[in-house]
């Protein structure tokens, strides 16, 4: 993820985002332009080259409480709102990122874009994102979303948020139907059974 | 001897018809369906599997289409959906799209059947008359309500066709609260909202139970057997009485004709990847209208060499589409009447109205008499995630999240509804709107795959745009705020037509008006793909139709 400021590497972004729109580039194409873009200028960017890694090169203690960080500043619990842990939403993104329903690229994205968030807080801040404050999360998630790269795996990790809020409790998240409860919402029937797995690709 | 009497390519609207009517003379039939075959059983309200991971659609990666699209500065742009990932499936499964389909049945009208004698030519369009008239199909239209199974309930409007029994075999299903509501308000502006037939039973018959209402209709398989997919309401009865066999995972990738053009047989790929045929005296192609095109042009022969039944070279043209525009309008749930409040709480009924009004529009801003179409209410889609996830972006294409997030989703799913309208106009057939055989992009197993054009005329635009903001005018009459609309800027895939249009000359048709090729004695078509023109309405109710005539016709050949 690059920084807040429109840098030289926008020219590359907007070819990237134009083509990706125009369906002329994969999906796979794009999210490593994407990466690849980002790692440029960023000295500690594991990204140079990229190799696709279970927890993208991080411990996976580390990995998961950046995960789980920055999910509950995407969806605090408050109010009557379930908060992001309520609704299982880090295990949920386990689950998503080994469902072979979901675009392998896309799942390595998510992935690869978690030790970028770790590593430009740390030098942005000298701590870890886990550790800071609401206030300095927001901080960082804002800097970050100036960038396309990173405003295009923000809007990935709210989706996968809001699937964990929303989906059937049998895949995981939506811990008894909290998410339904919250928004009064009606599922239809029947629904999945236990165990169930639709995917496809 | 060939192995069957029928063999039928394709389990949706258009095939299931021809597979009943075979199987009940008696015929040996079988029917070639590439998908799997699922049972009201293995139908779930789903979501995450229906809307968010694309269950019983065809792969994206290893059976694309190749969609091409006209810029703004009028030079086109070619991609595939294998990396646009835009989702050119509608179905595959034993049914097809019709497991899948929201089931607003509407007819075409008398003058649908000749829109170029009605209106006259259109420069740039290929706007022709049917070969037969509304009255040819209407006793079809009246049997396809007791086959498939129409409710409803039939009300006088100035636009109503004319038919030839007074109300439908069905009552209507459950109303939704707010169309008492349309009835009263769009009726005091002068419109005149009628109840939409719906192919869903409101109640059992034989083995199909009744809606149960769940309020997960369009998109999702149905759990009881109410709406009439092809699955449910014909093939089932057709397998149970011993003459149709459905071979799922039966995938055909080309039609093999003999030195006298008559085809012999089907060759398919089955489950386990082998290559397979069926022979049968006689061919049903009903693939769905773009498959069914390229299936035509993947099979030259020794009497076909630019591809089956395509001696004019007129396979794939016309494609044509059917939706034109969008529309929604809020209500704060707070300020409706209680009992109307209550009511909203639960998904499940149906609003059923929509409104023909301007289905011949005379007005001089539109220069003069000209063909409209149809304005239909609905509820909204009880769906989650989209309409979740649609919020997560602000106007000026910003990320809202945390709390803020929460207080959208709050207001969209406990404070507001929605009543939407959706616009169906002609889409004038055009130069530009068709199926051809993509020269590179080849499907998983080396085939090549569908190229798609999809040019729309200039002319389809002010109709929509007139009749989206004739929706505005129903949505404020009944009181909704926030009122807007948007014009589709491309076809949504669901409703396609056209491509092998059928007529009484083989140089300007590819099908005869009983929709045999012209030039291969035992081949017909029976999807959507005959239609010369798509009439202003979703079509599905005259694809049923039209097929029932169809096997008619085979049957007193055969
Ligand atoms: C979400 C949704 C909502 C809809 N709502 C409405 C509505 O409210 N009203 C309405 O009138 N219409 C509606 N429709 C449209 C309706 O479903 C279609 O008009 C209808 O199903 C078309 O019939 P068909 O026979 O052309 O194709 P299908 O019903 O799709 O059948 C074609 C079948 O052929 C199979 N096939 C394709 N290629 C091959 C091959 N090579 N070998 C073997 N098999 C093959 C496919 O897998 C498929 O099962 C809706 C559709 C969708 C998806």
């Amino acid at each position: 993820m690059s920084t807040a400021a429109p840098g030289p590497h926008d020219d590359r972004v907007h070819a990237l985002l134009s083509a990706r729109r125009a369906g002329c580039l994969s999906r796979r194409a794009f999210l490593r332009g994407l990466l690849a873009v980002a790692a440029v200028g960023h000295a500690s960017a594991p990204f140079a080259d990229i190799a696709p890694h279970a927890h993208g090169g991080m411990e996976p203690a580390r990995f998961w409480a950046v995960v789980r960080a920055a999910q509950a500043q995407l969806f605090p619990a408050g109010g009557d709102a379930p908060g992001s842990d309520d609704v299982n939403a880090a295990a949920y993104l386990a689950a998503v990122l080994v469902d072979p329903g979901v675009h392998a690229d896309e799942r390595e994205f998510i992935v690869d874009g978690v030790p970028l968030l770790a590593d430009f807080t740390r030098e942005r801040t000298g701590r870890e994102f886990d550790v800071l404050a609401g206030e300095e999360r927001e901080t960082v998630l804002r800097t970050i979303e100036n960038s396309p790269v990173g405003q295009y795996w923000l809007s990935l990790m709210i989706y996968y948020v809001l699937e964990a809020v929303l989906a059937d409790p049998v895949y995981g998240g939506n811990v008894d139907r909290a998410g339904w409860a919250w928004l009064d919402h009606h599922p239809g029937f029947p629904r999945p059974p236990q165990g169930f797995h639709a995917t496809r690709r | 001897m060939a192995e069957y009497d029928v063999c039928i390519v394709g389990s949706g609207a258009g095939g299931g018809p021809v597979a009943a009517r075979l199987a009940a003379a008696g015929r040996a039939v079988v029917v070639l369906e590439k998908g799997s075959w699922a049972h009201e059983a293995d139908f779930y309200k789903d979501e995450r599997a229906m809307v968010a991971r694309r269950a019983w659609k065809s792969g994206l990666v290893a059976e694309p289409r190749v969609l091409e699209d006209r810029n703004a500065d009028g030079t086109w742009t070619a991609a595939s959906t294998a990396t646009s990932e835009r989702d050119y499936w509608n179905g595959n499964l034993v049914g097809g799209a019709t497991n899948f389909m929201s089931g607003y049945f509407h007819r075409l009208k008398p003058l649908d059947f000749r829109l170029r004698s009605e209106f006259g030519p259109v420069a740039g369009a290929d706007v022709v008359d049917w070969p037969i008239a509304y009255d040819d199909l209407e006793p079809w239209y009246a049997h396809v309500e007791h086959a498939v199974g129409v409710s409803g309930r039939i009300v006088a409007h100035p636009h109503a066709e004319p038919r030839s029994t007074p109300d439908l075999p069905w009552p209507p299903t459950a109303e939704h609260p707010f169309a008492a509501r349309i009835d009263q308000h769009c009726g005091a502006v002068g419109m005149h909202p009628f109840p939409v037939a719906r192919a869903i039973l409101s109640r059992p018959q034989g083995r199909r139970r009744a809606c149960e209402y769940s309020g997960y209709c369009g998109g999702y398989g149905c759990a009881s057997g109410a709406k009439g997919s092809a699955r449910a309401a014909l093939l089932d009865a057709a397998v149970a009485g011993g003459h149709c066999e459905v071979r799922p995972h039966a995938h055909v990738t080309r039609l093999l004709s003999d030195a006298t053009g008559r085809v012999t047989a089907a060759e398919y790929r089955d489950g386990r990847g082998m290559t397979r045929q069926v022979t049968a005296r006689l061919f049903v192609l009903a693939a769905q209208a773009i498959e069914s095109c390229r299936l035509l042009l993947l099979s030259p022969g020794p009497r076909h060499p630019q591809g089956l039944a395509n001696a004019s070279g007129l396979v794939g043209r016309n494609l044509v589409f059917s939706s034109a525009a969008l529309g929604s309008g809020e209500f704060d749930i707070d300020a409706l009447p209680g009992a109307e409040a209550a009511a909203l709480a639960r998904p499940g009924p149906f609003v059923n109205r929509a409104l023909q009004d301007w289905y011949v529009i005379d007005d001089p801003a539109l220069g003069g008499r000209r063909k409209g179409g149809t304005l239909e209410l609905v509820e909204p889609h009880p769906n989650a995630l989209p309409r979740a996830n649609g919020l997560k972006w602000d106007a000026h294409g910003k990320l809202v999240w945390g709390v803020p997030l929460q207080r959208r989703l709050v207001h969209e799913f406990r404070r507001v509804r929605r009543l939407n309208f959706e616009v169906f106009a002609d889409w004038l057939p055009n130069p530009d709107c068709h199926v051809r055989l993509d020269p590179s992009v080849r499907d998983a197993w080396g085939v090549p795959v569908a190229r798609v054009k999809l040019g729309y005329h200039a002319e389809n635009a002010p109709v929509a745009a007139f009749l989206a903001a004739r929706g505005e005018d129903a949505l404020r009459a009944c009181g909704a705020s926030g009122v807007h609309s948007r014009i589709y800027d491309s076809p949504p895939p669901n409703l396609v037509a056209g491509g092998c249009r059928f007529g009484t000359d083989p140089a300007t048709s590819v099908l005869d008006p009983d929709c045999r090729a012209h030039t291969v004695d035992n081949l017909f078509v029976t999807d959507g793909s005959f239609m010369p023109t798509g009439g202003s309405v979703p079509y599905t109710w005259t694809i049923y139709a039209n097929a029932f005539r169809v096997a008619e016709r085979i049957v007193d050949q055969l």
